[in-house]
């Protein structure tokens, strides 16, 4: 577990360049070639990540700050992915002993699980704020190729993040390796 | 610092009980009318957009390079030179096509403002908003600029949103084809009102239309000048689609923005010059409401 602060800030100020990186190509790029409606949420990845890979007393903070800087691209805020962040962490504090990364396709399949968790939770935070099934229906059609893709891409920057934490590959969550 | 096992577990559960709050609290008061920066935000914001700017801009230079050079590619090796040659000759004159064309959009976009009484402040969309559920652009204008929270955006086409959030240098605006946006609207052939929002697929929804209205397809709808923030009689869109029930009070209404928000480059800004004395006059009216209301 992770616990002293030097061993969190640099990865985490690496993980921020990474997102800026991200949100840079996905706010500037995508909609330039006509992905007007579709772009991928890369911080959902990178909160999925930290959620999934990081066992520390400091996660939630921690999402909030990647929450924090995602909002300077989008004006969604900070607060909605940071309350489904946290869910997660809590879900997956559950089932710590069932997950494991042993290769590309269960890196895939639990990222995609995840992200139907994120979807699910996300969507009873916004009913209770506008009380309308429709933008939900709506939402789900959108997010479900984002998450394959963003599932799909799972392996790829999970063995990045892996690198910037420090994190061994196939290491069981929670794992001092 | 090494935490015992039920320290760190403590510790975490007293950590995500304190953010949770703190996000659940922030949820509760976000306001989707329009946001106030703070400095951590006017400063990332204002040290990420050019970024931005520059990565939209060198991905449109790609784009033009692939679109008129390497697609044509297969030219016969005996006019290689020549066609080098022409090459060149093409690339001028595209820059200066691309140029007469942005100073064609430009003419017309100021011609447009014209009409209204407001400060123009002409500014280039730099980026969009990194979740698809908001429909929100940046445009590289700022308070630095003149332009204020709230003001209304436009393009040659017609509208585009209004000012949401802002940073010294740049502006989020969020536009019409955005839930959070409403618009009191009207339609131009029978002065019938409704609320225009955003709706899916690039289209926007106008809602509470008495249902015995004969409204047709292709009618305009312009702003009506109600609420706060749009001025009278800017083109919104035409209508594209209506559902008429047999029971209910409102009928379906769809509508298509005129803006072509995915070839929006250039936007005008309208920066209503007495509106701080307005936000005033509409404050001090809050605080007599909330007053009342604490009274009773």
């Amino acid at each position: 577990m992770k616990t002293n602060l030097k061993d969190i800030v640099v990865p985490l100020i690496k993980t921020l360049i990474l997102l800026f990186a991200l949100e840079i190509v996905t706010t500037a790029i995508f909609p330039m070639i006509g992905l007007l409606n579709f772009r991928i949420p890369f911080n959902i990845l990178l909160v999925l990540y930290l959620g999934l890979r990081l066992e520390t007393p400091y996660l939630a903070i921690l999402i909030m700050i990647v929450q924090y800087f995602h909002s300077f691209f989008s004006i969604e805020g900070w607060e909605m992915g940071t309350v489904t962040g946290i869910v997660i962490c809590v879900v997956v504090s559950y089932v710590r002993e069932m997950i494991h990364f042993s290769s590309w396709g269960m890196t895939i399949l639990i990222t995609q699980v995840f992200q139907l968790l994120w979807f699910f939770v996300q969507s009873i935070l916004i009913y209770i704020q506008l009380g309308n099934l429709n933008y939900i229906f709506d939402k789900g059609w959108r997010f479900l190729p984002q998450s394959v893709i963003i599932a799909l891409l799972s392996p790829l920057f999970f063995f990045i993040l892996n690198k910037i934490w420090n994190i061994h590959d196939r290491g069981m969550l929670g794992d001092n390796i | 610092m090494r935490l015992s096992d039920s320290e760190e577990r403590r510790t975490k559960i007293v950590i995500n009980s304190i953010i949770l709050v703190i996000a659940l609290y922030g949820m509760s008061r976000r306001d989707y009318v329009f946001q106030k920066t703070s400095i951590a935000e006017r400063v990332i914001i204002d040290l990420m957009a050019p970024v931005q700017n520059a990565v939209t801009s060198f991905q449109r230079g790609i784009s033009s390079y692939v679109d008129h050079y390497v697609t044509n590619i297969n030219a016969s090796t005996e006019n290689v030179s020549l066609k080098a040659k022409i090459a060149e000759l093409q690339n001028e004159i595209f820059s200066n096509q691309e140029a007469i064309k942005e100073s064609d959009r430009l003419r017309e976009l100021i011609k447009y403002g014209d009409q209204l009484e407001r400060k123009k402040v002409v500014a280039r969309v730099v980026s969009w908003d990194s979740a698809d559920d908001y429909k929100v652009v940046r445009i590289n204008r700022g308070l630095k600029d003149g332009v204020k929270l709230q003001s209304v955006v436009t393009s040659a086409e017609g509208l585009v949103g209004y000012v949401y959030r802002l940073t010294d240098h740049f502006a989020d605006v969020i536009t019409i084809l955005d839930a959070n946006n409403r618009v009191d609207g009207v339609v131009e052939r029978l002065r019938s009102h409704g609320i225009v929002e955003g709706y899916n697929r690039g289209r926007c929804i106008m809602k509470y239309v008495n249902r015995t209205e004969p409204i047709i397809l292709n009618d305009l709808v312009l702003t009506a000048g109600l609420g706060n923030v749009y001025p009278k009689g800017l083109k919104i869109g035409y209508i594209s689609r209506i559902e008429r029930e047999s029971y209910g009070i409102t009928q379906h209404v769809e509508i298509t923005p005129l803006v072509n928000f995915s070839k929006l480059e250039e936007v005008l800004v309208l920066v209503y010059e007495q509106e701080e004395h307005k936000q005033l006059e509409w404050k001090a009216l809050e605080e007599q409401l909330n007053n009342n209301e604490v009274k009773r």
